[in-house]
């Protein structure tokens, strides 16, 4: 019998394999203890809320005024103020998608909302719509006064969140093949009807899931929303409003409050997640 | 009523066509790819906006430089199938081809009426209810083909029809595409840039060469005084039309009247065959090569061409062979001389 490899090189051959795999398995055991820690700091805050909740006296909680008219002024607003965004925010995202000069600054210029401090994005609300504001001076002439009611709140949700779902719009029409739609105007298609028949029916799974990620942050709107619309019980009052009011005085009314919330965002994010993996399965 | 182009633009490339096509003519325009043709046709759709000239179809005014007239895509009459396809996917061919009427506002079942009658018409009524994304590349001309008739326009446009498709399938389709053109008795554009394709469906031929129109006129026009070299290889191809028998050994017997040409590939049907008059070698002697296909006649005509001269064989069927001046002084050819001419199975493109 030959053969052909030398003893020693076969053991140096060994030992360096060995090395290597303990060097693996450190370097994937310490990624997967930091990984672990980090998600121990984001769920830790989570769980504190789920522990402390009173849940012997969560149905009478519930039942609390405030609770109870947070949460439906939440519900209504959020309802309200997505629509706006589908409503402005689809042609907008669509005529994005056109060539144009200056077409990066005005989307760019859409987007800041979502990274401006809402105390910012509140206090610009106020002055354009306030009483002595750019818009409000002459709104104020036909008696609307748009500050501190529930229509604020509305506002204030749609400045804040609409960037997230006009963003998703944005990018799945800018999917769209341009030689579709021109084939649609061959064929007598208007431009808008072209777009509803064309470039909508494969972007719904983006549309729905950006406009789930807008209504989580309209739904956790607190800033923008306090500056603007202020905190009057059953009229600008919401949910995370109430939740911070709570906390001064009733934890366990907070807390509810504070788990209700993080459930419905959760919803919210869970649904944006099933509907982008949807919308990328070939149809 | 005709539609008439007169189009010049600058960026992205330049572009300067002016021709005409009267309803129920084919026009050609024809050139090597990058020559500006479907740029044309995008002009003609409106897809894209000329810097000068004027485009009318009728009384019809659809662009006019000089007084600011600008009509959008979907305000002309058109109908236009794209190279790819470019169906709605996720639609069914019937769907495709209901779109237009539609658009037009058409009541659901009026327009699904004619939707039908147009799939009949480019023998696509089989395929009405699948996905347009399932069709293959030839199933895929046919409903795009009966989705832009659907409305009856007086303006067709076809860009590359059957460049994308097999050509098993491309002689069903160029029957498929005649008969749309009749039924619809429009002005039509055909963009190609294949020899076979212009001979064999358009009335008359447009050269395009770097964005201008270098020559127009009929196929016999274009052979008789071609304007470049271009032109003079694009018409002076020998075309042939037959019907295909696959044969056991991987060749197909191609018989063209009362001859029979051999070619490489399995072939079964209705046929075009191309074959370069380069590829066509002369001889005085019967057994001169070892090449297939071998017809026998007189010369009609010699014509220089180049350095080289076209030969005219006045055989069953008719072949021009480009030979050098040198080899034709050889043979000592002249009108009336007896030849045979003789090319090789690969040397013949079937289409």
């Amino acid at each position: 019998m030959m053969d052909a490899t030398p003893r020693g090189a076969v053991t140096a051959g060994a030992q360096l394999n060995a090395r290597a795999r303990a060097r693996d398995l450190a370097v994937g055991a310490a990624a997967i203890a930091l990984a672990t820690l980090f998600g121990a700091f984001v769920g830790l805050p989570l769980a504190a809320l789920l522990v402390r909740l009173p849940i012997a006296q969560l149905a009478d909680m519930m039942h609390q005024t405030i609770v109870l008219q947070a949460l439906r002024l939440s519900f209504e607003t959020t309802c309200a103020a997505a629509l706006l965004t589908v409503l402005g925010g689809t042609p907008l995202a669509a005529l994005l998608t056109r060539d144009f000069r200056g077409r990066d600054a005005i989307a760019s210029l859409m987007t800041l909302p979502l990274v401006l401090p809402p105390v910012v994005a509140g206090l610009g609300l106020l002055l354009a719509f306030g009483r002595a504001g750019l818009l409000g001076r002459f709104l104020d002439v036909f008696g609307m006064h748009v500050p501190f009611s529930t229509a604020a709140v509305v506002l204030a949700q749609t400045f804040v969140a609409a960037p997230l779902y006009i963003n998703a719009a944005r990018s799945a029409f800018s999917r769209t093949d341009r030689e579709l739609l021109e084939a649609a105007a061959s064929l007598r298609a208007s431009p808008v009807y072209a777009f509803a028949r064309i470039a909508i029916p494969p972007a719904l799974p983006a549309l729905a899931a950006g406009l789930s990620l807008s209504a989580a942050r309209g739904l956790g709107e607190f800033g923008a929303t306090i500056t603007f619309a202020g905190n009057l019980p059953g009229v600008t009052q919401t949910m995370p409003l109430a939740a911070y009011v709570a906390a001064q005085s009733d934890m366990d009314a907070a807390v509810a409050i504070s788990v209700v919330l993080a459930c419905a965002s959760y919803g919210a994010l869970l649904a944006a997640g099933a509907l982008t993996r949807s919308g990328r399965q070939p149809a | 009523m005709s539609l008439s182009v007169d189009v010049a633009c600058d960026a992205p490339f330049a572009i300067d066509a002016t021709f005409e096509v009267r309803r129920g003519r084919t026009l050609a325009l024809v050139g090597e790819s990058g020559a500006g043709k479907t740029t044309v046709l995008r002009l003609i759709a409106g897809f894209a906006r000329p810097d000068r000239g004027r485009i009318t179809n009728g009384a019809e005014e659809w662009f006019d430089a000089a007084a600011g007239i600008f009509a959008a895509p979907h305000r002309r009459t058109i109908g236009m199938t794209f190279s790819r396809g470019a169906l709605f996917g996720d639609m069914t061919a019937l769907e495709n081809a209901m779109f237009g009427p539609r658009a037009a506002g058409w009541a659901a079942d009026r327009a699904r009426a004619r939707a039908l009658e147009a799939l009949e018409l480019t023998g696509a009524s089989a395929l009405r209810d699948r996905r347009a994304a399932t069709l293959s590349a030839g199933e895929t001309q046919r409903v795009a083909l009966a989705r832009a008739i659907a409305l009856r326009p007086h303006v067709l446009l076809l860009d590359e029809p059957l460049s994308s498709v097999d050509v098993h399938a491309r002689a069903g389709l160029r029957t498929a595409l005649s008969a749309a053109m009749r039924a619809t008795d429009a002005a039509t554009v055909l963009v190609t840039h294949d020899p076979a394709e212009a001979l064999l469906m358009a009335d008359e031929i447009a050269v395009l060469e770097n964005g201008r129109i270098v020559q127009q006129g009929s196929s016999a026009d274009l052979r008789r005084a071609p304007a470049t070299p271009y032109v003079a290889a694009f018409a002076g191809v020998n075309l042939f039309t037959g019907t295909a028998r696959a044969l056991a050994d991987g060749t197909s017997e191609i018989a063209v009247g009362d001859a029979a040409f051999v070619v490489h590939g399995a072939f079964t049907g209705p046929v075009a065959l191309v074959v370069d008059p380069d590829a066509v070698t002369l001889s005085r002697e019967e057994g001169a090569t070892s090449a297939r296909n071998r017809v026998h006649g007189v010369v009609d005509a010699i014509v220089p061409d180049g350095g080289a001269v076209r030969v005219a064989i006045a055989s069953v069927p008719p072949i021009v062979a480009r030979v050098t001046a040198a080899s034709a002084a050889a043979l000592a050819l002249a009108p009336g001389v007896p030849v045979y001419a003789s090319f090789k199975a690969g040397e013949a493109r079937v289409s």
